[in-house]
């Protein structure tokens, strides 16, 4: 064992690690950040790694599968991650031996269909790179609506960190479509938006003005962390339409951005210099020690690759490990009266939330539109995110992708098999005919998602299995997933905590007749199977959703210390040198993807921290 | 460190980005062309700089861009560095990618057949097709029992494979499967689902992209900047295309 001491120990070089130990850097105090996973010698690796993945599943750059087809970047099984479930297996707690896939152990009625990496960088690596603001409205959902809780902040108390988080990761959007839902900003994006596809220009031209499920619509510009210039040393877009699941050019911020930044000594303005964070990788931290005595956390413990133990100290810890990890690790260490550290609330890994997704996928009538160039969306629907509406029913924000089918039906290659091995009485097609089919099918595809507000349930939570263990003997993470009350089947009707599954309901009416509106065909289908994930029923009717990969809730922020993990500064109630960040604070999952929320919060926290450090 | 080499140590440093703004003046991702212009590629690295920015005026060969790479900011000198030792040691190549095959004698006539049955009349790498040959012989169970060089036979001798709608005769049923796969390959890079590796570029050449006027995904080989606002045109706004700035065409 060896031993250590640093003003602040960060677990996880993600988006969140990694923007806290930058500002901890630059205002001169030492950090260590311990991150589970490794890193590819460069980014052509995972580049690589993906073009010889057979499925191109957000995971294949980094491993996931099993490192066939000449992947240079192979599946890990020290830190081992979940990929996004696609069949039955989900509820199958040793289908993770023959595929990693399986990671969670899943006891709930239905699906978690989210996924995250643990690699350094973290999720972000793989992320879309959407930015949106919460609505004010959305922190205060009980005030308005009497849905769930309010947050402990409110808009204003943040509008000043988004537009710091907005400069630093470097977000291309336009203020005036912001504005006009209510998201007022003090500064404007630092880049002009994003251009929106050809796609978006038809589908803006179709809807623009018309009334839909009872609001005026506009298709909007989205605001994302995607250079439009050069920007922050990196370069601007070129459309390379794989932002999910790596950008070859980094034009999308990822963490590594700030964990280069933080991992450097760099000259600051002052005339100082910053510290240089240290980066320990391949160390995964399953424990959280507290003194008996103090109620202060004394040290963490981690295991490198080859099982070896290691402990480290600070002054001040902080838990960045995603939603998952966070509460696992918590609930993996044991503090006073039968309890685990942080959870004199009870509400450690409890609150398990995503917004839950319906994809919806069409054709246009006549007109092709071109999909499959450009980032993989640039628009969106706002005006379905707010609204007295929130009285009876879950929110939910309109995304439109460039992509045509490939995240719903695994297209172009899809249609490319379809036409040329089809089934039953089909005849095969080939030559001149197969490409001019090939290009009127592919080029007509429209895929929207309609991202739903999440209902805050006690009964669905995430905790270190009892019976599952990675290969170090550490727990998998049990994940029991609920979107309703926690019924026993996935008949939903009749139970209560109806709320999300009311909207989607609502958003999936809305969407057929956006499409109708459009000139776009109906082609959306639910998976014939009751087993596969994200199926479920509701007053007889089959529905699926998908995950949106934005895990929400597992330590919540509050303003009591009775019913939440954490303060509005992410500050564990219990321990006051602990602070727990990440989406997991969150109290509502709100309209919006949450990492610029996430990011904000971040470094509001950060600025506590070196407040805090300095007294 | 042991002696830089291209494949090892040079080509990982040039991103997709650089090789694309660079593309007008040499292809980075091509040893030959690296290696004879490595002076002038290191006088960009490294820039004489006025009042803190790079010189303006053309001291390079390099016609417009003088910095590269233009966006990611300048190298880190240990990078410079690496590239300086590259030249010194006079530019080794290193450890190749597996060699392309050399075509055989199957090649012209797969070439053929294989513009029919992909309905691409300008089909025409040779190498790639040898690739596929290679791959059809050891991986797909239809070509078997000298099954693709019987339809090679066959197909000199009587051309006529499809019919008016794209549909193979009656006299080719036997071959059905074959034919299956090798538009499958051409079309995906795949056979039964196992892709082509990405060192010959099987991915990013796959038909279907050409064929819905798009690019391969996570590889648009295009510097018509935010080409994705536009309706695809001949080619153009693909995301498939270079276009060589006029000037700089030599
Ligand atoms: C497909 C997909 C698309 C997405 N698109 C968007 C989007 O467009 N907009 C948006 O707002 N959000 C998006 N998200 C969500 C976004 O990626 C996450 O919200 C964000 O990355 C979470 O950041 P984090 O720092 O909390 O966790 P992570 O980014 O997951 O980082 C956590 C880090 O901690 C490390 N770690 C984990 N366990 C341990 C341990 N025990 N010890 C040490 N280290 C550990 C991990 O290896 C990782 O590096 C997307 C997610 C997915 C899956
Ligand atoms: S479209 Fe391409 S270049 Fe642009 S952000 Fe996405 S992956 Fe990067």
């Amino acid at each position: 064992m060896t031993e250590q001491t640093f003003d602040a120990v960060i677990v996880g070089a993600g988006i969140s690690g990694a923007l806290i130990a930058n500002e901890l850097s630059e205002a001169g105090f030492s950090v260590l950040i311990l991150e589970a996973g490794s890193q590819a010698d460069n980014r052509q690796q995972y580049i690589d790694t993906y073009y010889a993945a057979e499925i191109k599943t957000p995971d294949a750059p980094y491993g996931i599968q099993d490192g066939s087809g000449g992947s240079k970047v192979q599946a890990n099984p020290s830190a081992p991650h979940p990929g996004v479930p696609i069949d039955a297996r989900w509820k199958d707690p040793n289908a993770y031996k023959t595929d990693p896939r399986y990671y969670f152990v899943q006891t709930g009625s239905v699906a978690f269909g989210s996924n995250y990496e643990r690699i350094v960088g973290g999720t972000t690596q793989h992320w879309l790179g959407t930015c949106l603001r919460f609505m004010p409205q959305d922190f205060t959902t009980k005030t308005s609506f009497g849905f769930a809780v309010d947050w402990p902040i409110g808009y204003a108390d943040l509008e000043p960190w988004y537009t710091e988080a907005e400069s630093q990761l470097g977000v291309a959007g336009n203020v005036a479509a912001d504005e006009a839902i209510g998201i007022e900003h003090t500064k404007p994006y630092p880049m002009e938006e994003v251009p929106v596809s050809y796609l978006d220009q038809y589908m803006g031209k179709k809807l623009n003005g018309k009334q839909v499920g009872g609001v005026t619509i506009t298709v909007e510009s989205t605001p994302q962390a995607r250079n439009t210039v050069g920007y922050d040393n990196r370069p601007p877009c070129m459309g390379n339409t794989s932002c999910v699941p790596v950008c070859p050019i980094q034009a999308k911020y990822d963490a590594t951005v700030h964990l280069n930044k933080a991992t450097k000594m760099r000259l600051l303005g002052s005339g100082k210099s910053s510290v240089p964070a240290k980066l320990v990788t391949k160390a995964v931290v399953y424990k959280v020690d507290v003194g008996a005595s103090t109620d202060q956390v004394t040290a963490l413990h981690y295991k490198d690759w080859d099982g070896n133990d290691h402990k480290v100290s600070g002054k001040r810890y902080i838990l960045a490990a995603h939603a998952i990890e966070n509460p696992k690790v918590l609930m993996m260490s044991p503090w006073k009266n039968g309890k685990t550290v942080a959870n004199s609330s009870g509400q450690v890994g409890k609150n398990l939330m995503d917004h839950i997704c319906l994809v919806a996928w069409g054709k246009t009538a006549d007109e092709p539109i071109y999909p499959f160039r450009g980032p993989l969306s640039t628009s969106g629907i706002p005006q379905y995110r707010g609204g007295a509406t929130r009285k009876t029913r879950a929110a939910y924000r309109v995304e439109i992708g460039n992509e045509g089918w490939n995240w719903s039906a695994g297209a172009p290659q899809s249609n490319v098999m379809e036409l040329v091995t089809p089934t039953g009485n089909v005849k095969p097609l080939f030559g001149t005919a197969l490409r001019n089919q090939l290009n009127k099918e592919c080029t007509h595809q429209v895929r929207i998602a309609m991202e739903l507000e999440a209902t805050p349930l006690q009964t669905s939570y995430i905790k270190p299995s009892e019976t599952h263990m990675d290969r170090f003997g550490l727990p998998r993470p049990e994940v029991h997933y609920e979107i309703m009350g926690g019924a026993k089947d996935v008949t939903y009707a009749g139970t209560d905590g109806e709320y999300t599954v009311k909207g989607y309901v609502e958003s999936n009416n809305v969407a057929q007749q956006l499409f109708e509106q459009a000139d776009i065909s109906w082609d959306t289908t639910v998976d014939a199977s009751n087993s596969t994930p994200g199926v479920f029923i509701y007053n007889n009717t089959r529905y699926q959703y998908r995950g949106a990969g934005h895990v929400i809730g597992t330590h919540t922020m509050g303003a009591d210390k009775s019913s939440s993990v954490v303060d509005s500064y992410q500050r564990s109630w219990d321990h006051s040198n602990l602070f727990i960040v990440g989406c997991g604070s969150f109290p509502t999952t709100g309209t919006a993807n949450p990492t610029l929320t996430m990011a904000a919060l971040a470094l509001r926290t950060a600025k506590e921290l070196c407040n805090d450090l300095s007294k | 460190m042991d002696t830089p080499t291209y494949y090892q140590n040079i080509k990982p440093l040039f991103s997709q980005y650089d090789r694309i703004k660079m593309m007008y003046f040499a292809d980075l991702w091509d040893y030959k062309q690296v290696k004879a212009h490595a002076k002038t590629i290191l006088l960009s690295l490294k820039p004489r700089m006025v009042d803190g920015k790079p010189d303006p005026a053309g001291w390079s060969e390099l016609p417009e861009v003088h910095v590269m790479p233009l966006y990611t900011g300048p190298w880190p000198k240990s990078q410079v560095a690496i590239f300086e030792s590259w030249i010194a040691a006079g530019c080794p190549e290193g450890e190749a990618p597996p060699a392309p095959p050399t075509p055989g004698p199957l090649v012209e006539g797969f070439l053929t057949l294989s513009r029919v049955l992909t309905g691409f009349d300008d089909l025409n790498d040779k190498v790639l097709a040898q690739t596929y040959i290679n791959r059809l012989l050891a991986e797909s169970n239809a070509a078997k029992n000298n099954q693709l060089e019987a339809l090679l036979t066959a197909f000199s001798h009587n051309p006529q494979v499809l019919d008016a709608d794209g549909n193979c005769v009656s006299s080719y049923s036997q071959y059905l499967a074959l034919i299956q796969d090798i538009t499958v390959l051409w079309y995906l890079s795949s056979i039964d689902g196992a892709l082509g590796t990405p060192e010959n570029n099987q991915y990013i050449q796959g038909l279907v992209w050409p064929a819905i006027d798009a690019h391969p995904m996570g590889f648009a080989n295009t510097n018509e900047q935010f080409y994705w606002r536009y309706k695809p045109e001949g080619g153009d706004f693909t995301g498939l295309q270079i276009v060589v700035p006029r000037a700089a065409k030599k």
